[in-house]
């Protein structure tokens, strides 16, 4: 009776997983809540100087400024290959919104176990609360060419500058 | 009754097939195992200043290894399984001769641009390419040949035995994935991104894939627990629900490209991932755990070369697994499961050509020193190799890079790496002599090819 009931057991089993799987049920929590809108790369340039030049902090981390963001701002991200631009350094416990905008190719922002896929000419708003202490998890997870691997943005938490 | 798998009778056509594709197989094996060989010297600490070449020629090697390793290896086999499985019929064979024809040509196809370095290399996953009009052309045509020869497969559906059974179910699930490739293609729009072509046109396909895989390696330990102990791991109609569970997630799966959204967008990418933890655990684990269970019943000779492939590919497929649930989202902890789980593949694969394929071809390899020397040599290599590459993965260490790239800054990722090397020298070590020996034995010419 085992012998017969193993096999429809596995099947039936298969059966809803299957059908779990198509319909989507079987996770996806791990898509980034975003909001959307289209830019002109221009503009969003102009943006991304104008947040250097007044917060950024005079260092770089492998060569990409790093800046200092009021907190609860708005943070311009430029994502081109391979690298995210401006590194951050955030106050611990304070809610962010990053602008996120792919230069030249799709890109992703994985930030911790979530990810959002950054296509040009559309601009992706994501909320970011910093970590108490520590570095937030960010990096390129759609494959980009050769070095995508090291597509990896800086976010550190820095308290009190 | 008895639905033991047989492999009596086999035509002169059909024995002169099962050859070709062996000796394809086989051959790309040794061709990818010379570059596996340059790859880990190349990310060896010390070792690599040495090296002449520079990180231009490791992407090239990478891919080539890869698709040589990973897609060809496996898929010639899956053609050899084929020969094996098909019914016996005229025009069978000649659809075979044709697929073996195609399958060979497309391998030489895709190595012109690699060798003559031409084409920028990409490391998508699952096929990695050479951005190269005769690469892509190759590809297709290697891919076609199998689906030829797997299109034979499809009325062994219906077959009691276990094994006939797997191989027809695997054929179905190779022509599952060829038309999520075709599917993909399609749909990309013109003008995409050459990276993001080749990342979204492969990535369904090559999950439907791991499937086959999974399923050549439960074909194995079907064929040599039957050799080995007498019955399969699993009753036999649990080892066909098995088989047909598999091939049922693979058959679906185009539809993901009706309902998974945009081709190019996030859901379409995070749906397919999600069918490695949904589909293709229950099987492998079902099989997995009937043959731990017989493997503990015994009897354990360590000197049957069935025995060793069972019991090395379970130990090795198992912590590969086991490490696929630690996975990091870009260091090497990625490749540390995968080259377990696929180096558990590869020995179930080597005692069914040691076991079943040379025999079959009435050539046989005994069970001398350098018989179990290469499981040992294979199977434990792969794991230190594994363990290495976890470890520097757990340290921060980004997969797919060389030298400098690699950020070896602290010991601890300076020992795992150097550990990653040694694996893979006692892992070469090991396919070198399977590679000699099955090599050797089917280059000779046999009594096969004479009747």
């Amino acid at each position: 009776m085992l012998k017969g009931f193993a096999p429809l057991a596995l099947l039936a089993a298969t059966v809803i997983l299957a059908l779990g799987w198509l319909m989507g049920r079987t996770g996806g929590l791990d898509v980034l809540p975003s909001e959307t809108y289209n830019a002109d790369l221009a503009e969003f340039h102009g943006r991304h100087l104008a947040l250097l030049a007044a917060h950024g902090t005079g260092q770089s981390v492998d060569g990409i400024p790093v800046v200092h963001p009021p907190a609860g701002s708005d943070i311009p991200m430029l994502a081109k290959r391979w690298e995210f631009s401006p590194a951050l350094e955030l106050e611990p416990g304070k809610t962010y919104r990053l602008h996120l905008l792919a230069e030249d190719t799709v890109h992703s922002a994985a930030i911790g176990e979530a990810e959002v896929l950054l296509t040009p000419g559309q601009v992706r708003v994501v909320s970011l609360t910093a970590p108490a202490s520590g570095r937030v998890r960010f990096q390129c997870a759609e494959y980009c060419g050769l070095s995508h691997t090291k597509m990896i943005g800086s976010i550190e938490v820095v308290a009190g500058k | 009754m008895d639905h033991s798998w047989r492999l009596d009778g086999l035509s002169a056509a059909r024995r002169a097939e099962l050859r070709g594709w062996a000796l394809l197989a086989i051959g790309s094996l040794a061709i990818a195992g010379l570059l596996a060989l340059a790859l880990g010297l190349s990310r060896t600490p010390k070792v690599q200043d040495w090296l002449p070449w520079g990180p231009h020629f490791f992407y090239r090697a990478l891919v080539t290894h890869v698709v040589l390793s990973f897609e060809v290896w496996f898929l010639a086999a899956l053609g050899a399984l084929s020969a094996m499985a098909a019914p016996p019929c005229p025009k069978g064979d000649v659809l075979g001769r044709i697929a073996l024809i195609l399958g060979s040509l497309g391998v030489l196809l895709l190595l012109i641009p690699a060798l003559a370095d031409q084409g920028e290399p990409s490391l998508n996953n699952y096929v990695p390419v050479v951005g190269h009009r005769l690469f892509y052309i190759g590809l297709g045509v290697h891919a076609v040949g199998v689906a030829l020869a797997c299109l034979r497969l499809l009325p062994v559906l219906r077959s009691r035995m276990v094994v006939p059974f797997g191989i027809a179910c695997a054929g179905l699930a190779y022509l599952a994935a060829l038309a999520c490739f075709l599917i993909a293609w399609v749909l990309i729009p013109a003008g995409t991104d050459a990276d993001l072509f080749n990342e979204r046109v492969f990535w369904g396909g090559g999950h439907v894939l791991q499937l086959v895989n999974t399923m050549i390696l439960m074909i194995a330990w079907q064929a040599l627990s039957e050799r080995h102990f007498g019955v399969g791991p699993v009753p036999a109609g649990l080892g066909r629900a098995g088989f047909a569970a598999l091939a049922l997630f693979a058959v679906i799966s185009p539809l993901i490209y009706v309902v998974g959204g945009d081709v190019l967008g996030l859901e379409h990418r995070q749906i397919f991932t999600r069918l490695l933890w949904v589909g293709l655990p229950l099987p492998p684990l079902v099989m997995g755990a009937g043959l731990a269970w017989r493997i503990v019943q015994g009897p354990r000779d360590w000197r049957s070369p069935a025995f060793l492939s069972l019991a090395l590919s379970l130990f090795v497929f198992a912590i590969g697994g086991f490490a696929g649930f630690f996975l990091g989202v870009a260091d090497t902890r990625t490749p540390s499961h995968y080259h377990a789980v696929i180096g558990g593949v590869q020995l179930g694969l080597m005692g069914v050509v040691l076991v079943h394929l040379l025999p079959a071809l009435g050539r046989s390899i005994g069970t001398g020193r350098g018989v179990r020397l290469q499981f040992h040599l294979y199977g434990w290599g792969q794991l230190v190799h594994a363990l290495g590459f976890f470890l520097a993965g757990a340290a921060g260490v980004p997969r797919k890079t060389t030298g400098v790239d690699q950020g070896l800054d602290t010991v601890w990722k300076k020992v795992s790496m150097g550990v990653v090397g040694m694996g893979t020298g006692l892992a070469v070590l090991g396919g070198v002599i399977f590679v000699w020996m099955a090599l050797a034995r089917l280059l000779k010419r046999g009594e096969g090819e004479n009747a």
